[in-house]
């Protein structure tokens, strides 16, 4: 997973060779405007959709100088052209998948819309997708199910990454639970451990677009997954649907003897080896808080 | 020579530390005065940003860096992220914290771009305002970057360095000069960048900047992709004749080198501050 970094510069921005902006920009006298109106204007013409571009460009001469080297609506063009860059690269990096399976201009003209629906309003880009997966459940985009999924599970990534430290509950101490305290015994789940159930292999799909393997659309099947950090590093892993069952009732605050009765009930075939195997997986991977 | 006026020390010369070199700092620990980080990468995350800065900040003086500040907004100011960067400023015990004369949005939206600010009397007064409340707020000094800018606003009355110089007189904040973008700007709107070094207030300047840019013939575009230029190696030269030596960090935020070319810009700056002795014989 790729790890979101701001940085100070500027995007590499070549305007076009044709003028780039084809409106009519008035050159009459130049109206006062106050601090407020010139930032509303230059953010109206930065920010806002090729189709109302024209209506705000249209009195350039009040608000920009006739400059040296470059006439206004070029220098404009250069802080608008670098807009979209920022803002597609900025959700490409929390959601590599859906920008592959999309391919880039289908991916570009996906963010764009979504931005002006859903601009950031944080000092953090990292809130900018905080709305984009429910966004692609919305849309009218080819195979929008799929893609919400993969979305839902890039957004968990991302969120993961950057959940505060709390110290694991050790293996031993796991193994060591006395079975008289278990009907009481509460197991909570760090903040960097969560689950998601998915109709499409969606972990498995995403894994093989971080390794370029260039996958297709994968056929529906379920399938249940466990994020966790360890050691710092995002990982992943793909549960049985019976372990995943007793974990959720785990994380949802379900005291541990009456969830393991519920998964016995419910899945006979899950024996004591079964779940003394999957207790000291758990332990191992520190997904309990101590 | 003129000495700032806060007594900050000169720290040498330092880089941007960013995630692509962790592995090789952790590994060799190299000889860097200090690093400087975007604070916006740190700020919030609970994860491997904090995890790595600690480290770091262990070894290394740290200094902090944001884009994120919107001085010059006409949007109340964000006590949020004040917070949250005081708390930053307190985990490296930064002694000052810096940032952009710029404004990122209004209107409650955030475009995370530097946008340029009007240079006008209304605009000098706004920012001084929301410069004081945000500097009794952190307790260190703010210290503004002069911002690569791509255009001039028709109602402009000031230049930038006289705007700059009126800030730090009403508000004690600092400067700092980030002398690529000083390039950039007066190539972009054709003004002196040799006056704008010889006329901004030495006594405020707290550290420089250099960094390459894209020249694309009529205009640059500040990228920091590149070694920094002849031209804006001489201008450095001539920030250290007329103001002594002070903290000097070399920017490289997209196409990063290997850590090693980084650092060899940053030795590069050294030089810079060594009389010329020609070889005699
Ligand atoms: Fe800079």
């Amino acid at each position: 997973m790729a790890e979101r970094e701001v940085v100070s510069n500027a995007k590499g921005m070549v305007l076009p060779e044709r003028s780039p902006a084809p409106v009519r920009v008035s050159r009459q006298k130049v109206q006062a405007h106050g601090l407020r109106q010139q930032q509303a204007w230059l953010q109206q013409v930065v920010t806002c959709p090729p189709d109302r571009l024209e209506e705000a460009m249209a009195n350039t001469g009040d608000f920009i100088k006739e400059g040296y080297g470059l006439d206004p609506e070029s220098r404009l063009w250069i802080y608008r052209g670098m807009f979209p860059l920022r803002m597609v690269e900025s959700l490409q990096i929390d959601f590599p998948g859906v920008a592959y399976t999309l391919g880039p201009e289908a991916f570009e003209a996906l963010v764009m819309s979504y931005v002006e629906e859903h601009p950031s309003s944080s000092w953090t880009l990292n809130h900018l997708g905080l709305h984009f997966p429910a966004y692609i459940a919305r849309s009218s985009l080819r195979g929008r199910t799929f893609l919400h999924q993969l979305a839902v599970l890039e957004l968990n990534l991302a969120q993961v990454f950057d959940e505060p430290e709390v110290p694991a509950l050790n293996p031993e101490a796991l193994q060591s639970l006395a079975p008289e305290g278990w009907d009481e015994l509460v197991l909570q789940p760090r903040p960097t451990s969560r689950l998601l159930k998915f109709d499409y292999p969606v972990s498995h799909y995403l894994h093989q677009v971080d390794n370029e393997l260039e996958p297709r659309r994968p056929v529906r099947h379920p399938q249940r997954i466990l994020i966790m950090r360890q050691g710092y590093q995002m990982n992943r892993v793909v549960l049985p649907e019976a372990g995943f069952h007793l974990l959720r009732d785990l994380f949802s605050g379900k005291k541990l003897a009456p969830a393991v009765e519920r998964v016995v009930r419910k899945f006979p075939a899950v024996g004591a080896p079964e779940l003394q195997r999957w207790f000291h997986q758990w332990g191992d991977w520190g997904i309990f808080r101590a | 020579m003129i000495v700032n006026k806060w007594g900050f020390p000169d720290l040498g010369f330092g880089m941007g530390l960013r995630t692509v070199h962790y592995s090789h700092i952790l590994e060799h620990w190299p000889q860097v005065d200090f690093f400087e980080i975007i604070v916006e990468n740190y700020m919030g995350s609970g994860g491997r940003p904090i995890y790595m800065l600690e480290q770091i900040a262990e070894r290394y003086p740290v200094l902090l860096h944001g884009v994120s500040l919107s001085v010059g907004s006409t949007d109340p100011i964000d006590f949020e992220y004040l917070k949250l960067l005081k708390n930053l400023i307190g985990l490296v015990k930064a002694r000052w914290v810096s940032d952009h004369l710029c404004w990122t949005g209004i209107l409650g939206r955030n475009t995370h771009d530097l946008l340029p600010m009007p240079l006008t009397q209304e605009s000098l007064e706004h920012v001084s305002r929301r410069l004081k409340v945000i500097q009794d707020y952190l307790e260190v000094p703010l210290v503004l970057e002069n911002p690569s800018t791509y255009l001039e606003w028709a109602q402009d009355q000031l230049t930038e360095w006289d705007y700059l110089n009126a800030l730090t007189q009403e508000t004690d904040c600092g400067l700092l000069l980030d002398v690529n973008n000083v390039y950039v700007s007066s190539y972009n709107h054709g003004f002196s960048a040799q006056e704008y070094i010889q006329k901004i207030s030495g006594e405020h300047v707290v550290y420089h900047h250099l960094s390459g840019h894209t020249n694309n013939g009529t205009y640059i575009v500040d990228t920091h992709d590149d070694h920094v230029i002849d031209e804006v190696w001489a201008l450095y030269t001539q920030c250290y004749q007329r103001l002594g030596a002070r903290t000097t960090m070399v920017e490289w935020d997209a196409e990063i080198p290997p850590f090693e070319v980084v650092h060899a810009e940053v030795l590069k700056a050294a030089t810079c501050r060594k009389p010329v002795v020609s070889k005699v014989g």
